[in-house]
């Protein structure tokens, strides 16, 4: 567990993801998932830019990211944050609409936790991110 | 300390609260999607007419791609298959060869997704 997760009044423990994407209305089902199905925290970044600022502030305990953005896409900023102590070790994991496998596999590639395929189920999305996290 | 029952039916409320917002999320989402598909359609009408500048054809299939992810994760199954078909297209736009099949082909499932997105939720 991270150092900033934190228990919950159920004991269970209390997550922070920060969520990032340019398509609002993926980023406000997202928070709604993450929020309501899986009871966590969240805040928000409309690209990869804004992720690293908010990141660094808030340490979330996960970031969830959307691979093509406009400003700064998912890929930069996943290395950008790994290069920054600051956010070194906050797990990220992509989200992608892409199929192809040469892409999916470069997105495996790079410094992250794991590659989620879009569309995503809602309801799902707690218990995918944290099979991929190790939360589970 | 919350009982087991209490915890189960805390779970049951979350969801039940999850699906409401899912519903209301689903008829902001095919509006934003028809939006796309707009553009993609004047993208092919231009393909058609032979004027698709490359900036065109790229924005029109960014909107095809986030589209797909967008309309599959609202439930727009169908659509979501039609948005990753129209991507290919607009991938093979870029070239001169069978540009006006390419563009009625294009156009043909432009109409398939327009119906894909209005119908009952």
């Amino acid at each position: 567990m991270s150092a900033t997760a934190e228990a919950g009044s159920h004991g269970v423990v209390v997550r922070r993801v920060l969520v990032v994407d340019d398509d609002e209305d993926i980023l406000e089902v997202a928070q709604m998932s993450l929020e309501v199905v899986g009871g966590w925290t969240v805040t928000t970044a409309g690209d990869g830019q804004q992720a690293l600022d908010v990141a660094r502030r808030e340490q979330p305990d996960a970031i969830v990211m959307d691979a093509m953005m406009p400003v700064m896409d998912g890929p930069t900023a996943a290395v950008a944050l790994r290069a920054d102590p600051a956010t070194a070790g906050i797990p990220v994991v992509l989200l992608t609409a892409s199929v192809q496998p040469a892409e999916r596999a470069a997105l495996a590639e790079l410094p992250v936790a794991g590659v989620l395929g879009k569309p995503f189920d809602p309801m799902l999305l707690p218990a995918e991110l944290s099979r991929l996290l190790g939360w589970s | 300390m919350p009982t087991e029952p209490d915890r189960a039916q805390v779970e049951i409320d979350s969801q039940q609260r999850a699906l409401d917002a899912l519903t209301s999320f689903r008829h902001r989402a095919r509006v934003t999607n028809l939006a796309r598909v707009e553009v993609i359609a004047e993208a092919l009408d231009s393909l058609r007419r032979g004027v698709l500048s490359e900036e065109a054809r790229l924005t029109a299939r960014r909107a095809a791609h986030t589209m797909v992810g967008s309309a599959g994760t609202f439930g727009f199954a169908e659509a979501s298959r039609l948005g990753r078909t129209l991507e290919a297209v607009l991938d093979e736009a870029n070239g001169t060869d069978g540009t006006q099949e390419r563009a009625q082909r294009g156009l043909e499932l432009v109409a398939q997704l327009r119906a894909a997105l209005t119908g009952p939720l």
